[in-house]
Protein backbone atom coordinates (compact mmCIF):
# COMPACT_ATOMS: atom_id res chain seq x y z
CA UNK A 1 0.00 0.00 0.00
CA UNK A 2 1.06 3.66 0.22
CA UNK A 3 0.00 6.03 2.45
CA UNK A 4 0.34 9.97 1.65
CA UNK A 5 -0.16 12.31 4.04
CA UNK A 6 -0.46 16.17 4.10
CA UNK A 7 1.43 16.24 0.34
CA UNK A 8 2.25 19.44 -1.04
CA UNK A 9 4.15 21.09 -3.83
CA UNK A 10 5.18 24.56 -4.94
CA UNK A 11 6.47 25.46 -7.80
CA UNK A 12 8.23 28.69 -6.83
CA UNK A 13 4.88 30.58 -5.82
CA UNK A 14 2.41 28.18 -7.68
CA UNK A 15 1.21 25.80 -5.38
CA UNK A 16 0.36 22.99 -7.82
CA UNK A 17 -0.55 20.21 -5.31
CA UNK A 18 -2.51 21.21 -1.61
CA UNK A 19 -2.53 19.22 1.70
CA UNK A 20 -2.77 16.17 -0.39
CA UNK A 21 -3.55 12.55 1.94
CA UNK A 22 -5.22 9.41 0.90
CA UNK A 23 -4.30 5.59 0.60
CA UNK A 24 -3.91 3.60 -1.68
CA UNK A 25 -4.60 -0.62 -0.75
CA UNK A 26 -2.88 -3.32 -2.34
CA UNK A 27 -4.97 -5.23 -4.75
CA UNK A 28 -6.75 -2.28 -5.68
CA UNK A 29 -7.03 0.08 -9.35
CA UNK A 30 -7.36 4.04 -8.56
CA UNK A 31 -8.08 6.17 -11.03
CA UNK A 32 -6.67 9.60 -10.73
CA UNK A 33 -8.80 12.47 -13.09
CA UNK A 34 -8.79 16.26 -13.32
CA UNK A 35 -8.74 19.09 -16.21
CA UNK A 36 -5.09 19.51 -17.75
CA UNK A 37 -2.71 21.20 -15.59
CA UNK A 38 -4.90 20.32 -12.53
CA UNK A 39 -1.44 18.20 -10.43
CA UNK A 40 -2.26 14.39 -11.78
CA UNK A 41 1.08 13.99 -13.21
CA UNK A 42 2.78 16.02 -10.68
CA UNK A 43 1.27 14.04 -8.00
CA UNK A 44 2.60 10.81 -9.68
CA UNK A 45 6.11 12.13 -10.20
CA UNK A 46 6.29 13.06 -5.89
CA UNK A 47 4.78 9.33 -5.57
CA UNK A 48 8.09 8.31 -7.52
CA UNK A 49 10.42 10.75 -6.01
CA UNK A 50 11.11 12.19 -9.37
CA UNK A 51 10.20 15.29 -8.13
CA UNK A 52 10.82 16.95 -4.08
CA UNK A 53 7.42 17.67 -2.00
CA UNK A 54 6.45 18.20 1.77
CA UNK A 55 4.82 15.84 3.62
CA UNK A 56 5.30 12.09 3.68
CA UNK A 57 5.12 9.19 1.44
CA UNK A 58 5.18 5.57 2.96
CA UNK A 59 4.79 2.21 1.74
CA UNK A 60 4.56 -1.28 2.79
CA UNK A 61 7.53 -1.72 -0.30
CA UNK A 62 10.89 -0.21 1.03
CA UNK A 63 12.03 2.01 -0.92
CA UNK A 64 9.04 2.55 -2.85
CA UNK A 65 11.01 3.60 -5.96
CA UNK A 66 12.28 0.04 -6.38
CA UNK A 67 9.12 -1.54 -6.70
CA UNK A 68 7.23 1.06 -8.46
CA UNK A 69 6.32 0.84 -12.12
CA UNK A 70 6.13 4.29 -13.63
CA UNK A 71 4.72 4.74 -17.23
CA UNK A 72 4.62 8.27 -17.84
CA UNK A 73 2.23 10.44 -20.64
CA UNK A 74 4.91 10.71 -23.27
CA UNK A 75 8.00 8.12 -22.25
CA UNK A 76 11.77 9.33 -23.34
CA UNK A 77 13.38 7.18 -25.43
CA UNK A 78 16.95 7.17 -26.89
CA UNK A 79 18.02 7.40 -30.09
CA UNK A 80 19.49 4.43 -32.03
CA UNK A 81 18.53 2.10 -29.31
CA UNK A 82 16.56 -0.64 -30.56
CA UNK A 83 13.07 -1.47 -28.44
CA UNK A 84 14.65 -5.06 -27.04
CA UNK A 85 17.85 -3.04 -25.89
CA UNK A 86 15.12 -0.81 -23.91
CA UNK A 87 13.73 -3.59 -22.59
CA UNK A 88 16.87 -5.26 -21.37
CA UNK A 89 18.13 -1.86 -20.12
CA UNK A 90 14.98 -1.55 -17.94
CA UNK A 91 15.32 -4.98 -16.77
CA UNK A 92 18.88 -4.84 -15.77
CA UNK A 93 18.56 -1.22 -13.41
CA UNK A 94 16.53 -3.41 -11.71
CA UNK A 95 18.57 -6.51 -11.75
CA UNK A 96 16.19 -8.91 -13.50
CA UNK A 97 16.68 -11.54 -16.04
CA UNK A 98 14.75 -11.61 -18.45
CA UNK A 99 15.48 -15.00 -21.26
CA UNK A 100 13.23 -14.40 -24.04
CA UNK A 101 12.02 -10.83 -24.75
CA UNK A 102 9.94 -12.38 -27.92
CA UNK A 103 8.06 -14.74 -26.11
CA UNK A 104 6.70 -11.30 -23.37
CA UNK A 105 6.73 -9.44 -26.35
CA UNK A 106 2.55 -9.41 -26.03
CA UNK A 107 2.30 -6.32 -28.65
CA UNK A 108 4.32 -7.81 -31.24
CA UNK A 109 6.75 -4.76 -31.69
CA UNK A 110 9.34 -4.62 -33.73
CA UNK A 111 11.79 -4.97 -30.91
CA UNK A 112 14.99 -5.24 -33.40
CA UNK A 113 13.87 -1.44 -34.46
CA UNK A 114 14.81 1.81 -32.82
CA UNK A 115 12.49 2.13 -30.18
CA UNK A 116 12.34 6.29 -31.03
CA UNK A 117 11.20 6.12 -34.33
CA UNK A 118 8.19 3.65 -33.26
CA UNK A 119 4.85 5.08 -33.24
CA UNK A 120 3.41 6.88 -29.78
CA UNK A 121 1.03 4.38 -29.24
CA UNK A 122 3.92 2.05 -30.15
CA UNK A 123 6.08 3.62 -27.72
CA UNK A 124 3.85 3.33 -24.95
CA UNK A 125 3.16 -0.51 -25.33
CA UNK A 126 7.07 -1.09 -24.80
CA UNK A 127 7.42 1.15 -21.77
CA UNK A 128 4.50 -0.60 -20.21
CA UNK A 129 5.75 -3.81 -21.28
CA UNK A 130 9.07 -2.83 -19.88
CA UNK A 131 7.13 -1.96 -16.12
CA UNK A 132 5.76 -5.66 -16.69
CA UNK A 133 8.99 -6.85 -17.02
CA UNK A 134 10.18 -5.62 -13.84
CA UNK A 135 7.60 -7.09 -11.97
CA UNK A 136 6.68 -4.32 -9.92
CA UNK A 137 4.55 -4.30 -7.10
CA UNK A 138 2.68 -1.04 -7.61
CA UNK A 139 2.21 0.70 -10.97
CA UNK A 140 1.30 4.53 -12.10
CA UNK A 141 0.40 4.83 -15.36
CA UNK A 142 0.13 7.96 -16.73
CA UNK A 143 -2.81 8.35 -19.64
CA UNK A 144 -1.90 4.51 -20.79
CA UNK A 145 -4.67 4.42 -23.36
CA UNK A 146 -2.93 7.77 -25.28
CA UNK A 147 -2.34 7.04 -28.70
CA UNK A 148 -3.01 3.66 -28.76
CA UNK A 149 -5.16 1.64 -30.85
CA UNK A 150 -8.19 -0.47 -30.01
CA UNK A 151 -6.83 -4.08 -30.16
CA UNK A 152 -3.41 -2.94 -27.50
CA UNK A 153 -6.40 -1.08 -25.34
CA UNK A 154 -8.69 -4.09 -24.85
CA UNK A 155 -4.76 -5.76 -23.80
CA UNK A 156 -4.75 -2.97 -21.35
CA UNK A 157 -7.53 -2.98 -19.36
CA UNK A 158 -6.99 -7.06 -19.27
CA UNK A 159 -3.26 -6.38 -18.09
CA UNK A 160 -5.12 -4.32 -15.01
CA UNK A 161 -7.08 -6.83 -13.92
CA UNK A 162 -4.57 -9.28 -14.24
CA UNK A 163 -2.44 -7.26 -11.70
CA UNK A 164 -5.14 -6.45 -9.96
CA UNK A 165 -5.86 -10.38 -8.94
CA UNK A 166 -2.14 -10.59 -8.46
CA UNK A 167 -2.51 -7.51 -5.43
CA UNK A 168 -0.89 -5.06 -6.71
CA UNK A 169 -1.68 -1.00 -6.49
CA UNK A 170 -2.47 0.06 -9.26
CA UNK A 171 -2.71 4.30 -9.81
CA UNK A 172 -4.44 5.22 -13.79
CA UNK A 173 -5.13 8.92 -15.10
CA UNK A 174 -7.34 9.09 -18.00
CA UNK A 175 -8.75 11.65 -19.99
CA UNK A 176 -10.81 8.42 -21.35
CA UNK A 177 -13.83 8.29 -18.78
CA UNK A 178 -15.05 4.77 -20.11
CA UNK A 179 -11.43 3.45 -19.47
CA UNK A 180 -11.35 4.63 -15.86
CA UNK A 181 -14.33 2.99 -15.63
CA UNK A 182 -13.59 -0.32 -16.93
CA UNK A 183 -10.95 -0.85 -14.89
CA UNK A 184 -10.89 1.41 -11.58
CA UNK A 185 -12.35 0.55 -8.14
CA UNK A 186 -12.35 4.24 -6.87
CA UNK A 187 -11.60 7.53 -8.48
CA UNK A 188 -10.65 10.63 -7.14
CA UNK A 189 -11.34 14.29 -8.76
CA UNK A 190 -8.47 16.32 -8.61
CA UNK A 191 -8.89 19.84 -8.76
CA UNK A 192 -6.13 22.65 -8.92
CA UNK A 193 -4.27 20.44 -6.39
CA UNK A 194 -6.99 19.24 -3.87
CA UNK A 195 -8.87 16.61 -4.26
CA UNK A 196 -12.55 17.60 -4.45
CA UNK A 197 -14.61 14.01 -4.92
CA UNK A 198 -13.72 10.39 -4.38
CA UNK A 199 -16.38 7.78 -5.72
CA UNK A 200 -16.64 4.53 -5.60
CA UNK A 201 -17.39 2.19 -9.07
CA UNK A 202 -21.50 2.51 -8.36
CA UNK A 203 -21.03 6.42 -8.35
CA UNK A 204 -18.72 6.23 -11.49
CA UNK A 205 -21.92 7.28 -13.72
CA UNK A 206 -22.93 9.93 -11.54
CA UNK A 207 -19.29 11.26 -11.60
CA UNK A 208 -19.64 10.63 -15.40
CA UNK A 209 -22.79 13.05 -15.47
CA UNK A 210 -21.49 15.75 -13.29
CA UNK A 211 -18.40 15.79 -14.78
CA UNK A 212 -20.02 16.54 -18.33
CA UNK A 213 -22.61 18.95 -17.02
CA UNK A 214 -19.93 20.81 -15.31
CA UNK A 215 -17.40 20.99 -18.09
CA UNK A 216 -19.67 20.93 -21.19
CA UNK A 217 -22.37 23.09 -19.59
CA UNK A 218 -23.73 25.35 -22.62
CA UNK A 219 -20.20 26.00 -24.15
CA UNK A 220 -20.35 24.54 -27.55
CA UNK A 221 -24.00 25.97 -27.80
CA UNK A 222 -21.80 29.31 -27.79
CA UNK A 223 -20.25 28.53 -31.18
CA UNK A 224 -23.25 28.75 -32.75
CA UNK A 225 -21.78 26.30 -35.25
CA UNK A 226 -23.62 26.05 -38.80
CA UNK B 1 20.38 33.35 -43.09
CA UNK B 2 21.90 36.55 -41.16
CA UNK B 3 19.63 36.05 -38.39
CA UNK B 4 19.96 32.41 -38.45
CA UNK B 5 23.69 32.03 -37.85
CA UNK B 6 23.41 35.22 -35.19
CA UNK B 7 21.12 32.89 -33.47
CA UNK B 8 23.17 30.21 -33.39
CA UNK B 9 26.09 32.25 -32.10
CA UNK B 10 23.83 34.01 -29.33
CA UNK B 11 22.74 30.62 -28.18
CA UNK B 12 26.41 29.11 -27.82
CA UNK B 13 27.12 32.01 -25.82
CA UNK B 14 23.73 31.87 -23.66
CA UNK B 15 25.42 27.79 -22.95
CA UNK B 16 28.74 29.76 -22.00
CA UNK B 17 26.98 32.28 -19.75
CA UNK B 18 24.75 29.24 -18.34
CA UNK B 19 27.97 27.60 -17.20
CA UNK B 20 28.96 30.91 -15.09
CA UNK B 21 32.32 31.80 -17.55
CA UNK B 22 31.75 35.34 -19.07
CA UNK B 23 31.97 34.26 -22.30
CA UNK B 24 35.18 35.92 -23.13
CA UNK B 25 36.83 34.13 -20.60
CA UNK B 26 35.79 31.14 -21.84
CA UNK B 27 36.82 32.08 -25.33
CA UNK B 28 40.45 32.14 -24.08
CA UNK B 29 40.20 28.94 -22.49
CA UNK B 30 38.49 27.08 -24.89
CA UNK B 31 41.10 28.71 -27.23
CA UNK B 32 44.06 27.39 -24.90
CA UNK B 33 42.58 24.10 -24.60
CA UNK B 34 42.35 23.94 -28.60
CA UNK B 35 45.95 24.71 -29.03
CA UNK B 36 47.07 22.44 -26.55
CA UNK B 37 45.12 19.43 -27.64
CA UNK B 38 46.54 20.14 -31.08
CA UNK B 39 50.04 20.12 -30.31
CA UNK B 40 49.68 17.14 -28.39
CA UNK B 41 48.46 15.52 -31.28
CA UNK B 42 50.91 16.93 -33.94
CA UNK B 43 53.63 16.10 -31.23
CA UNK B 44 52.80 12.69 -30.01
CA UNK B 45 52.08 11.44 -34.03
CA UNK B 46 54.64 10.82 -36.82
CA UNK B 47 54.58 13.93 -38.66
CA UNK B 48 53.84 12.33 -41.76
CA UNK B 49 50.30 11.29 -40.55
CA UNK B 50 49.08 13.57 -37.98
CA UNK B 51 47.90 16.64 -40.64
CA UNK B 52 45.46 13.82 -41.76
CA UNK B 53 44.38 12.55 -38.52
CA UNK B 54 44.11 16.18 -37.40
CA UNK B 55 41.93 16.92 -40.43
CA UNK B 56 40.03 13.48 -39.74
CA UNK B 57 39.40 14.57 -36.27
CA UNK B 58 38.24 18.24 -37.47
CA UNK B 59 35.58 16.72 -39.57
CA UNK B 60 34.53 14.07 -37.32
CA UNK B 61 33.28 16.78 -35.06
CA UNK B 62 31.32 18.21 -38.03
CA UNK B 63 28.84 15.29 -38.17
CA UNK B 64 26.66 16.68 -35.26
CA UNK B 65 25.57 19.19 -37.90
CA UNK B 66 24.63 17.00 -40.28
CA UNK B 67 21.60 15.35 -37.96
CA UNK B 68 18.60 14.60 -39.89
CA UNK B 69 16.26 16.48 -37.42
CA UNK B 70 18.64 19.15 -37.20
CA UNK B 71 18.23 19.36 -41.21
CA UNK B 72 14.50 18.90 -41.44
CA UNK B 73 14.49 21.90 -39.27
CA UNK B 74 16.31 24.27 -41.22
CA UNK B 75 14.67 22.64 -44.63
CA UNK B 76 11.13 23.99 -42.64
CA UNK B 77 13.37 27.29 -42.52
CA UNK B 78 15.22 27.97 -45.56
CA UNK B 79 14.53 27.33 -49.37
CA UNK B 80 16.81 24.55 -50.95
CA UNK B 81 19.22 27.11 -51.79
CA UNK B 82 19.88 28.97 -48.66
CA UNK B 83 19.37 25.79 -46.69
CA UNK B 84 23.00 24.51 -48.46
CA UNK B 85 24.16 27.92 -48.15
CA UNK B 86 23.95 28.11 -44.61
CA UNK B 87 25.12 23.82 -43.75
CA UNK B 88 27.98 25.00 -46.21
CA UNK B 89 28.66 28.01 -44.41
CA UNK B 90 28.18 26.83 -40.72
CA UNK B 91 30.65 23.68 -41.41
CA UNK B 92 33.28 25.61 -42.81
CA UNK B 93 33.19 27.88 -40.31
CA UNK B 94 33.39 25.04 -37.55
CA UNK B 95 36.31 24.06 -39.33
CA UNK B 96 38.35 27.19 -39.45
CA UNK B 97 40.29 26.27 -36.16
CA UNK B 98 41.61 23.45 -37.49
CA UNK B 99 42.57 24.82 -40.93
CA UNK B 100 44.24 27.13 -39.18
CA UNK B 101 46.44 25.11 -37.01
CA UNK B 102 46.87 23.18 -40.31
CA UNK B 103 48.07 26.20 -42.01
CA UNK B 104 50.57 26.82 -38.88
CA UNK B 105 51.99 23.20 -39.44
CA UNK B 106 52.84 23.97 -43.14
CA UNK B 107 50.41 21.43 -43.97
CA UNK B 108 48.49 23.67 -46.85
CA UNK B 109 47.24 20.75 -49.09
CA UNK B 110 45.52 19.09 -46.13
CA UNK B 111 43.97 22.21 -44.96
CA UNK B 112 42.49 22.59 -48.78
CA UNK B 113 40.75 19.11 -48.51
CA UNK B 114 39.32 19.52 -45.13
CA UNK B 115 37.72 23.27 -46.34
CA UNK B 116 36.43 20.85 -49.18
CA UNK B 117 35.54 18.29 -46.74
CA UNK B 118 33.36 20.51 -45.16
CA UNK B 119 31.84 22.21 -47.85
CA UNK B 120 30.87 18.76 -49.40
CA UNK B 121 29.78 17.33 -45.80
CA UNK B 122 27.50 20.31 -45.56
CA UNK B 123 25.36 19.76 -48.52
CA UNK B 124 24.95 15.80 -47.86
CA UNK B 125 22.23 15.07 -45.02
CA UNK B 126 22.55 11.83 -42.77
CA UNK B 127 18.84 10.84 -43.04
CA UNK B 128 19.61 6.81 -43.63
CA UNK B 129 16.05 5.50 -42.27
CA UNK B 130 15.88 1.76 -42.12
CA UNK B 131 13.80 -1.09 -40.30
CA UNK B 132 16.82 -2.56 -39.74
CA UNK B 133 19.54 -1.53 -36.59
CA UNK B 134 22.94 -1.94 -36.67
CA UNK B 135 24.18 -4.78 -34.53
CA UNK B 136 26.59 -4.34 -31.73
CA UNK B 137 28.71 -6.25 -29.31
CA UNK B 138 27.01 -4.91 -26.17
CA UNK B 139 23.38 -5.95 -26.40
CA UNK B 140 23.62 -7.38 -22.69
CA UNK B 141 24.73 -4.09 -21.10
CA UNK B 142 22.77 -1.43 -23.56
CA UNK B 143 23.12 2.35 -23.38
CA UNK B 144 26.27 4.62 -24.23
CA UNK B 145 28.12 1.81 -26.27
CA UNK B 146 25.29 0.88 -28.16
CA UNK B 147 24.39 4.36 -29.28
CA UNK B 148 27.58 5.46 -29.43
CA UNK B 149 29.10 2.41 -31.50
CA UNK B 150 26.21 2.75 -34.14
CA UNK B 151 27.34 6.49 -35.02
CA UNK B 152 30.42 5.84 -35.05
CA UNK B 153 31.52 2.21 -36.10
CA UNK B 154 32.98 3.51 -38.82
CA UNK B 155 35.85 5.93 -36.95
CA UNK B 156 36.56 2.43 -35.45
CA UNK B 157 36.74 0.37 -38.13
CA UNK B 158 39.36 2.82 -40.08
CA UNK B 159 41.33 3.29 -36.93
CA UNK B 160 41.79 -0.78 -36.77
CA UNK B 161 42.61 -0.40 -40.47
CA UNK B 162 45.18 2.42 -39.37
CA UNK B 163 46.64 0.05 -36.78
CA UNK B 164 46.82 -2.78 -39.18
CA UNK B 165 49.05 -0.47 -41.28
CA UNK B 166 51.30 0.72 -38.45
CA UNK B 167 51.75 -2.74 -37.39
CA UNK B 168 53.06 -3.98 -40.76
CA UNK B 169 55.37 -1.07 -41.60
CA UNK B 170 56.40 -1.58 -38.14
CA UNK B 171 55.20 2.35 -36.49
CA UNK B 172 55.18 2.11 -32.84
CA UNK B 173 53.91 6.06 -32.42
CA UNK B 174 51.06 5.58 -35.13
CA UNK B 175 49.96 1.99 -33.49
CA UNK B 176 49.50 3.02 -30.02
CA UNK B 177 47.52 5.91 -31.03
CA UNK B 178 44.81 3.93 -32.36
CA UNK B 179 43.59 2.67 -29.26
CA UNK B 180 43.77 6.22 -27.82
CA UNK B 181 41.68 7.60 -30.14
CA UNK B 182 39.00 4.71 -29.39
CA UNK B 183 39.18 5.51 -25.99
CA UNK B 184 38.85 9.00 -27.10
CA UNK B 185 36.20 8.28 -29.21
CA UNK B 186 34.16 6.15 -26.24
CA UNK B 187 34.58 9.31 -23.82
CA UNK B 188 32.30 11.36 -26.32
CA UNK B 189 29.82 8.55 -25.95
CA UNK B 190 29.17 9.94 -22.20
CA UNK B 191 28.62 13.14 -23.52
CA UNK B 192 24.35 12.17 -24.01
CA UNK B 193 22.55 12.32 -21.44
CA UNK B 194 19.69 10.47 -20.29
CA UNK B 195 16.32 11.09 -19.30
CA UNK B 196 16.24 11.07 -15.06
CA UNK B 197 13.80 8.55 -15.57
CA UNK B 198 16.45 5.75 -16.40
CA UNK B 199 18.77 6.98 -13.61
CA UNK B 200 15.63 6.97 -11.29
CA UNK B 201 14.38 3.14 -12.47
CA UNK B 202 17.75 1.89 -10.68
CA UNK B 203 17.33 -0.03 -7.33
CA UNK B 204 20.21 0.87 -5.38
CA UNK B 205 22.78 3.33 -3.70
CA UNK B 206 24.65 6.39 -6.05
CA UNK B 207 27.89 4.06 -5.07
CA UNK B 208 26.10 1.15 -6.58
CA UNK B 209 25.00 3.19 -9.23
CA UNK B 210 28.60 4.66 -10.01
CA UNK B 211 30.38 1.23 -9.73
CA UNK B 212 27.83 -0.87 -12.37
CA UNK B 213 28.21 2.00 -15.00
CA UNK B 214 31.74 1.83 -14.41
CA UNK B 215 32.02 -2.24 -14.65
CA UNK B 216 29.67 -1.28 -17.95
CA UNK B 217 32.41 0.68 -19.56
CA UNK B 218 35.12 -1.45 -18.35
CA UNK B 219 33.80 -4.23 -19.97
CA UNK B 220 32.71 -2.68 -22.70
CA UNK B 221 35.64 -0.88 -23.53
CA UNK B 222 37.35 -3.78 -23.35
CA UNK B 223 35.52 -5.34 -26.21
CA UNK B 224 36.85 -2.54 -28.49
CA UNK B 225 39.92 -2.19 -27.14
CA UNK B 226 41.35 -5.81 -26.17
CA UNK B 227 42.33 -7.30 -29.45
CA UNK B 228 44.15 -4.07 -30.56
CA UNK B 229 46.40 -4.37 -27.53
CA UNK B 230 46.87 -7.97 -27.58
CA UNK B 231 48.11 -7.09 -31.32
CA UNK B 232 50.69 -4.75 -30.22
CA UNK B 233 52.19 -6.49 -27.00
CA UNK B 234 52.64 -9.23 -29.51
CA UNK B 235 54.28 -6.91 -32.16
CA UNK B 236 56.12 -4.80 -30.00
CA UNK B 237 57.19 -7.10 -27.18
CA UNK B 238 59.60 -4.47 -25.81
CA UNK B 239 56.99 -1.92 -25.26
CA UNK B 240 54.87 -3.74 -23.67
CA UNK B 241 54.97 -1.49 -20.06
CA UNK B 242 53.94 1.74 -22.15
CA UNK B 243 51.17 0.00 -23.98
CA UNK B 244 49.43 -1.46 -20.80
CA UNK B 245 50.70 2.20 -19.29
CA UNK B 246 48.75 4.15 -21.71
CA UNK B 247 45.46 1.66 -21.64
CA UNK B 248 45.16 2.84 -17.87
CA UNK B 249 45.21 6.37 -18.39
CA UNK B 250 42.96 5.48 -21.35
CA UNK B 251 40.51 3.54 -18.79
CA UNK B 252 40.94 6.65 -15.90
CA UNK B 253 40.23 8.91 -18.86
CA UNK B 254 36.55 7.17 -19.85
CA UNK B 255 35.78 6.92 -15.70
CA UNK B 256 36.19 10.67 -15.80
CA UNK B 257 33.82 11.13 -18.94
CA UNK B 258 31.74 8.60 -17.27
CA UNK B 259 31.72 10.36 -13.83
CA UNK B 260 31.53 13.70 -15.32
CA UNK B 261 28.10 13.31 -17.00
CA UNK B 262 26.83 12.57 -13.26
CA UNK B 263 28.66 15.02 -11.66
CA UNK B 264 26.70 17.71 -14.03
CA UNK B 265 23.67 15.09 -13.55
CA UNK B 266 20.75 15.42 -14.67
CA UNK B 267 22.09 18.95 -16.55
CA UNK B 268 24.59 18.25 -19.55
CA UNK B 269 27.94 18.24 -18.95
CA UNK B 270 29.06 22.29 -19.39
CA UNK B 271 31.91 24.49 -19.96
CA UNK B 272 33.61 23.64 -16.64
CA UNK B 273 33.18 20.12 -16.45
CA UNK B 274 34.41 20.21 -20.27
CA UNK B 275 37.83 22.19 -19.39
CA UNK B 276 38.31 19.69 -16.19
CA UNK B 277 37.65 16.81 -18.36
CA UNK B 278 40.12 18.65 -21.31
CA UNK B 279 42.75 19.32 -18.90
CA UNK B 280 42.68 15.70 -17.57
CA UNK B 281 42.87 14.44 -21.37
CA UNK B 282 45.84 16.90 -21.42
CA UNK B 283 47.62 16.19 -18.20
CA UNK B 284 46.38 12.23 -17.60
CA UNK B 285 48.78 12.07 -14.32
CA UNK B 286 45.64 14.83 -13.26
CA UNK B 287 43.44 11.99 -13.26
CA UNK B 288 44.53 10.12 -10.43
CA UNK B 289 43.07 13.38 -7.92
CA UNK B 290 39.92 14.30 -10.62
CA UNK B 291 38.82 11.15 -10.70
CA UNK B 292 37.96 10.85 -6.99
CA UNK B 293 36.77 13.91 -7.18
CA UNK B 294 34.19 13.50 -9.86
CA UNK B 295 33.36 10.43 -8.23
CA UNK B 296 32.27 12.31 -4.96
CA UNK B 297 30.61 14.97 -6.88
CA UNK B 298 28.72 12.55 -8.65
CA UNK B 299 27.02 10.64 -5.81
CA UNK B 300 26.23 13.73 -4.63
CA UNK B 301 23.97 14.62 -7.35
CA UNK B 302 22.49 10.93 -7.90
CA UNK B 303 21.40 11.34 -3.95
CA UNK B 304 18.44 13.34 -5.14
CA UNK B 305 17.13 11.54 -8.11
CA UNK B 306 17.94 7.96 -6.54
CA UNK B 307 16.20 9.07 -3.53
CA UNK B 308 18.71 8.13 -1.57
CA UNK B 309 18.54 9.21 2.00
CA UNK B 310 22.04 8.97 3.28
Amino acid sequence: MILIENLSKTYGSNRVLNNLSIAFDQGKVYGIVGENGAGKTTFFKCIAGLHGYEGTIESNYAPLKEHLGFLQTDPYFLSKMTGREYLQLLCNVRKKKVSNFDEKNIFNLPLNRYAADYSTGMKKKLALTALLLQENGCFILDEPFNGVDIQSNMIITELIHKLKSLDKTILISSHIFSTLSNTCDEIYLLKQGSFVRHVYKEDFEDLEKEMMDRTVGDSIEKLQLK
Amino acid sequence: MNYYLSLQLEIFHRHLSESGIPPFLAYILLGLLFVGLSVVIFTSLDSAYAPYVYALLGLSLLSPLSNAKRNDFLKSCFSGQDRLKVRVLENVLCSLPFVGFLLYQGAFVVALLLVVGAAALGSFQLNIKSNHSIPTPFGKRPFEFTIGFRKTFYFIALLYFVAFMAIVVGNFKLAIFTPMMIYFICLIYYNEVEDAFFVWNFAGSPQQFLWSKMKEALINVSILCVPLIVALCVCFPSKILIILGFQFFGVLALMSALLTKYAAFPKKPNVPEGLLLTICILAPPSLLVVVPFLYYRATKKLKSVLNDPN
